[in-house]
């Protein structure tokens, strides 16, 4: 599925580049190259065999694509090195530290792939004497190629994530028993790798009850408690709910959040802008994750995330709206998975689903009950008086967050001590939604899928104090599981 | 472990297929036959790509595409102030129109044009497009690319439906030109990207005698044929001459006739008038600001030959004489 998500999204930039990108006079003599950057972040995602054929097909395909007039299978042998190495340096990262890494190496190794990337084209350029590839040309066309490239590249990155995100949400609920990562690697507090996860999917049956649900009536909707057990796809749900079934437009998804977050009845309201977070390409999964995030989005901080992300103060955006999910992500967490490592973020994960995203998207997979428990919104937050209302209003509908202190703890810890508190996040949720929606099928799918799961719903579902224990266990399995499922995505 | 030696068995294969690739274009001078599949492949997607989204190129065309003018900051304001007036999208098809009017008076000199839009174009260092026509319109290679303004370039693939286009800003481009005055011939090559700010071309004449001043107007000469020019299309004017004592040619900086980053609408010469209709083809110079790029914010761009056309003699009153 990863790699027919990957197929077109490559298809797609490489038009996109061919007719409009490189049809633009960006100023400075150069524009950037999104097929390179492109490469680059699935590279990330799926590791180096995913990098190596997108970035030879991709390569290819810029060259024998119509205005090409350079030799062909000078892009292919470029990008193809450039897939193989960022997926390199994406599989030892994460291999050391489990969790992944954080967005910010994400940014930076797709930011290094696309620099060596026009690197190389002009060595390439001139190694084969291309008359085009002139000392001058090169001092005026890379740094500004290089700049653009570096600027543009945390937003390709996000975007790519959220494509593999949606497409991965999709191909599941389609199949619901499909998901080969799902069954091969249960392990728990795996999962986050947006890409990857996406497909793997969480929880693909509790999607499809949810979104068959989802439609009908509200009731219906909420009741299943499905949607928290999916916090990513939830997104989708909820999106649909408000009438809006195209996850597409980042525009659409915001605007609904908006609406959304007038809604009486706090809880659902929150829950819906998780949804509609989720349903954003940015958020994905990691809004979805957050409730707060969500909320605050609808708060009309939406728009702020973005900025603060952008500008690279997403700390101070953080700070301010704890919410924003690019801010934490830009801290913390991987661009691809959910979930924040960084402690700021760790809010959020608390919250509910982002927690088992905790760690990069990428590397993980697995963990079935971060992705799917987390249905809520976490609230959290960071001080800024609309999630403390917001999270006032919650908790007055439903489970109670554990709190700051309690995030936060739990995020400096290392890595396990982060799994553990997405553990209990996401077993807290998991309660949540029983008592809310009789979330039988959430503990049944947590117990059924991992045994993480298991011992968490079945020891109780009870919420925090459970996360913790379980938090050692889940990490084990990770490496494997991460192994298996880029083997079983890519054939 | 497994999984290693298996990613890197097949980047090795897959090495050495793009470096077969490229050693195979390479011996062929770049006419590789996976272009033709690949132009058969992504054409048409450009194309449909190309017809809905061009309403937002065109926009960023018209914010970005006419730093070339930037030097003339007060012909610049005069414009501005005009433009502002008419700032609306319906400017933008407005441009179009017009471009594609002046390319039809060309008609009146006999030649045979295909109109057709540019639908896609290469990155990096190379200075190419795609145009949406190609052999199913009768479009050949090696066929003389022009707009409203002058020479544009030379056809250099052509697949079904479309064709690709060698610019002369590409540095890897020359065309054999003459001087509209004195009918001294040379041949002006792009300078690609080697030279920051605007793009210009490079005019080396063959007489090292001859006398090159800024102004002079510089005509596509002649070729066996017609391909791969035909006669008489402006491509720019002299802005800068150097002077190398003792150097075997002169060289001199030509400011193209044609704004190369705000391509729209341009012809494919498909057949040349039997007598010599040379002059005709030469656009006169609007009088008045010819608006090519639209509308820009204040400050950054501006259409681009507005500030050379009063420059440039009548162009009509030059005549190739020489040959």
């Amino acid at each position: 599925m990863r790699a027919v998500i990957s197929f077109v999204v490559v298809a797609v930039t490489v038009v996109l580049q061919l007719t409009i990108v490189n049809r633009i006079a960006f100023p400075g003599g150069a524009g950037p190259d999104l097929v390179l950057l492109v490469v680059a972040a699935l590279a990330l995602a799926g590791g180096p065999m995913a990098g190596v054929l997108t970035g030879f097909l991709a390569g290819l395909a810029l060259d024998v694509a119509p205005p090409g007039s350079h030799f062909t299978g000078q892009d292919a042998l470029v990008f193809c090195l450039v897939g193989y190495f960022c997926g390199l340096l994406a599989d030892d990262a994460s291999g050391d530290a489990e969790q992944g890494h954080t967005a910010l190496f994400e940014i930076v190794v797709v930011a290094a792939g696309a620099v060596c990337g026009e690197a190389l084209l002009a060595l390439l350029g001139v190694m084969l004497s291309d008359p085009q590839v002139t000392w001058p040309a090169i001092t005026n066309v890379l740094p500004a190629a290089v700049a653009y490239n570096v600027l543009l590249c945390p937003f390709v990155l996000y975007a790519v994530a959220a494509a593999l995100r949606l497409g991965g949400a999709r191909g599941e609920s389609r199949r619901a028993g499909w998901s080969p990562s799902q069954a091969r690697t249960p392990a728990p507090g795996a999962s986050q790798g947006a890409i990857r996860q996406l497909a793997g999917g969480n929880a693909p049956r509790l999607r499809l009850s949810e979104r068959d649900k989802g439609p009908g009536s509200i009731g219906g909707l909420r009741g299943p408690g499905a949607v928290r057990p999916t916090a990513r796809r939830e997104p989708q749900l909820k999106l649909g709910r408000p009438g809006q079934r195209s996850p597409a437009g980042l525009g659409a998804a915001f605007a609904p959040a908006g609406l959304g977050a007038g809604t009486a009845r706090v809880r659902f309201g929150g829950r819906r802008h998780e949804g509609v977070l989720g349903g954003s390409l940015l958020g994905g999964s990691r809004s979805a994750g957050r409730g707060g995030s969500a909320r605050l989005g609808s708060a009309g901080l939406g728009s702020s995330r973005l900025g603060s992300s952008r500008l690279g103060s997403s700390r101070l955006g953080i700070s301010r709206f704890g919410g924003s999910s690019m801010g934490r992500s830009l801290l913390g967490g991987s661009v691809f998975s959910r979930t924040s490592s960084s402690p700021l973020s760790r809010p959020a994960v608390f919250g509910r689903s982002a927690p088992l995203g905790l760690a990069s998207p990428l590397r993980h997979r697995g963990n079935l009950a971060g992705g799917g428990l987390t249905g809520h919104a976490p609230r959290f937050s960071r001080g800024s008086p609309l999630t403390r209302v917001t999270s006032a209003l919650r908790r007055s509908g439903g489970p109670k967050s554990p709190g700051r202190g309690w995030l936060r703890g739990v995020s400096s810890r290392g890595a396990f001590s982060r799994r553990g508190s997405l553990g209990s996040g996401s077993l807290g949720s998991a309660s949540m939604s029983r008592r809310a929606f009789g979330g039988r099928r959430i503990g049944r799918n947590l117990a059924s899928r991992s045994a993480a799961g298991r011992s968490l719903a079945g020891g109780n579902l009870g919420r925090r104090g459970l996360g913790h224990t379980g938090s050692p266990r889940l990490r084990m399995p990770r490496p494997k599981s991460r192994r298996r499922w880029r083997s079983g995505g890519y054939r | 472990m497994h999984d290693n030696r298996r990613t890197r068995l097949v980047l090795g294969v897959l090495l050495i297929i793009a470096i077969t690739l490229i050693t195979l274009d390479f011996k062929d001078g770049g006419a590789s036959p996976a272009r033709g599949l690949g132009a058969d492949i992504f054409g048409p997607i450009e194309r449909v790509t190309h017809d809905v989204t061009d309403p937002v190129a065109s926009v960023f065309d018209s914010i970005t595409g006419g730093t070339s003018a930037q030097g003339n900051i007060t012909s610049l304001q005069r414009q501005n102030a005009e433009l502002r007036a008419e700032l609306s999208a319906a400017q933008l098809n407005k441009s179009a129109r017009k471009q594609l009017a002046k390319l039809l008076q060309l008609d009146a000199g006999g030649y045979r044009i295909v109109t057709a839009n540019v639908i896609a174009a290469g990155g990096g260092f190379s200075d190419t497009v795609t145009l949406d026509v190609g052999s199913d319109d009768g479009i050949k290679a090696d066929e003389t690319v022009l707009n409203g303004s002058g020479f544009v370039g030379l056809v250099t693939q052509v697949s079904a439906n479309t064709s690709t286009v060698l610019l002369a800003s590409d540095a890897s481009s020359v065309v054999g030109v003459q001087l509209a005055g004195s009918g001294e011939i040379g041949a002006v090559t792009g300078t690609g990207k080697s030279l920051s700010g605007s793009a210009m071309l490079r005019l080396s004449l063959f007489d090292a005698n001859a006398v090159l001043h800024p102004g002079q107007q510089v005509v596509s000469y002649a070729s066996v044929g017609n391909k791969p020019q035909v006669p008489g299309v402006p491509v720019g004017t002299i802005v800068s001459v150097s002077n190398n004592a003792g150097a075997l040619t002169q060289t001199a900086m030509v400011r193209p006739a044609v704004s190369f980053t705000s391509l729209g609408v341009v012809g494919v010469v498909v057949q040349v008038p039997r007598h010599g209709a040379r002059i005709s083809i030469l656009p006169r110079p609007a009088p008045t600001v010819t608006v090519t790029a639209t509308p820009s914010p204040p400050g950054t761009a501006s259409p681009s030959y507005s500030a050379t056309a009063p420059a440039t003699p009548p162009a009509s009153s030059s005549t190739p004489g020489g040959h």
